[in-house]
């Protein structure tokens, strides 16, 4: 039955990542994941590098947002990727994750017997990459990828290719991935059994691909950037399925369950099965002299939910010390308008129905600075912060610390 | 007419209308800058290669700031890639 609903659903996958490859290259270079064409080390035989990074976010509630729900959240999450040159030509690379989420929404939830596990208080992530040059202008990579906590599970794959163009001037980047999730739902409530039949049974699943074309072109001596264009399409079960949406009705008593004690009932979260997403992306960095460069970075994003976001991201990036200490500072504005099915008040149920802050009318100022220090030849360390305003009262503040060791096990072993 | 954010209909269609625009002022600019573009020579990319210009960034950053940037905000894109699924997004 998964598998039928599953292969029906595939038809706009197929459309959308055929539709925009350039015919010959095609099907085989499908993907990327964030990690795949970023390591920019030696690419020698026996040389590779190792990464570590311990990430921290934590948003606090004003009371502002969605009046009836505690969304104080924090998260730790340590991330370890090694990457490796097998060959001069051919690389493979892997990543781990663990989130460790502790959030006022699972708090309020540890007095059901399940609780929504689906906000991922425990999650772990695992990626293995491989990449492969081609030719001296022609890259291809691909990867799978696996993350799973007690009630949320989810494959993916994808692949990317990559050709130089203009004597190196410019690079054409096709990427495209695909996810498969399935979950088991636990609503708001600790309901694991929907249709009231007996058995925990209440499951659920997803399927999310997307294709990404950029562009990067050397504009002068001085100046480059780059350009792409997303598209993407999800289908499944898109609700988050702990979120509840509060019909008030002042006749009824307070509500204990709500964090205002609102006088109401609380109901499924009930969003369309189907999500096309389009954003369109780039940036232009510019060096002003040795050691100072200035960065201007927009995205425009658009979605068949209604949602329609802008955002502006000028950064500077200072070496203090040459080659040793450099130090990037940044602003980002982010504005969305909010999603069709979102309310902030509900008198009466409707079919379709939010009242998740993610998808409401809101603007963030944010801004960021990051400290990198080469310590020595082969190892780099770094700290970064974040602070968000957000007009919602939602802020929040993450920050990072991450070192990599670049390795050579040329001539160990027998 | 309000709906029920409470937000009037045409204001929310001057936004859509504004953010039209700027996509249309987005891809002339960028039209404008592809069409400007000089050759340069792999001899003359010295200042591209300056610390401060590497355009790619540390890949376990990125997986970090598009786990929080995507399960905050209701767009995706530009951070990494992907659009949507692979987390249950806390």
């Amino acid at each position: 039955m998964l598998l039928t609903r599953t292969t029906v659903r595939m038809w706009p996958v197929f459309w959308l990542l055929s539709g925009l490859l350039p015919a010959p290259v095609a099907i085989s270079a499908e993907e990327d994941s964030p990690v795949t064409a970023t390591f920019t080390g030696s690419a020698e035989a026996g040389t590779g590098t190792a990464a570590f990074r311990l990430g921290y976010y934590h948003n606090g509630d004003s009371g502002d947002g969605n009046p009836f729900l505690n969304e104080k959240l924090t998260v730790v999450e340590p991330i370890l990727i090694v990457d490796y040159n097998i060959t001069n030509r051919l690389g493979i690379w892997g990543l781990f994750s663990y989130d460790y989420v502790s959030s006022a929404s699972i708090e309020r939830l540890d007095k059901f017997r399940y609780q929504g596990g689906a906000s991922g208080d425990m999650n772990y992530r695992g990626d293995l990459g491989l990449r492969y040059e081609l030719d001296h202008d022609l890259r291809i990579g691909g990867y799978v990828n696996g993350s799973t906590d007690y009630d949320y599970n989810s494959i993916g794959f994808g692949g990317d290719v990559a050709k130089d163009l203009a004597n190196k001037n410019a690079t054409l980047k096709l990427a495209a991935n695909f996810y498969y999730d399935w979950l088991k739902v636990i609503r708001f409530d600790g309901d694991i059994d929907s249709d009231n039949d007996g058995k925990a049974d209440n499951s659920e699943d997803r399927i999310s691909a997307s294709t990404t074309l950029s562009w990067y072109q050397v504009i002068d001596q001085k100046t480059h950037g780059d350009l792409g264009f997303m598209l993407g399409y999800q289908d499944g079960f898109l609700e988050t399925p702990y979120n509840a949406v509060v019909v008030q009705d002042s006749a009824l008593p307070k509500n204990p369950n709500l964090a205002n004690l609102a006088r109401g009932l609380e109901y499924t979260e009930e969003l369309p099965s189907t999500r096309v997403r389009g954003a369109l992306f780039g940036k232009l960095r510019r060096l002003l002299r040795p050691g100072t460069s200035i960065q201007l970075g927009s995205r425009l994003y658009l979605d068949s939910w209604g949602i329609f976001s802008g955002s502006v991201e000028p950064t500077v990036f200072q070496e203090i010390v040459p080659e040793r200490l450099t130090l990037r500072l940044g602003y980002r504005f982010y504005s969305q308008t909010a999603a069709d099915d979102y309310g902030r008040v509900f008198t009466a149920l409707k079919n379709r129905r939010t009242q998740d802050s993610q998808l409401s009318n809101f603007a963030s100022h944010g801004i960021n600075a990051k400290l990198s220090w080469q310590v020595y030849d082969r190892l780099a360390m770094d700290v970064g912060g974040a602070y968000t305003f957000q007009d919602d009262g939602l802020d929040y503040v993450m920050g990072s610390f991450g070192f990599s060791w670049d390795f050579d096990v040329r001539g160990v072993g027998p | 007419m309000l709906n029920h954010v409470g937000i009037c209909k045409s204001e929310e269609r001057s936004k859509f209308a504004v953010l039209r625009g700027l996509l249309c002022v987005a891809i002339l600019a960028l039209v404008a800058v592809l069409t400007g573009c000089q050759t340069v020579e792999f001899y003359e990319k010295e200042h591209l290669s300056d610390a401060t210009m590497l355009l790619e960034e540390d890949p376990s950053e990125i997986h970090f700031l598009q786990k929080v940037l995507y399960s905050r905000e209701g767009s995706v894109g530009g951070v990494g890639t992907g659009a949507g699924g692979g987390c249950g997004c806390y």
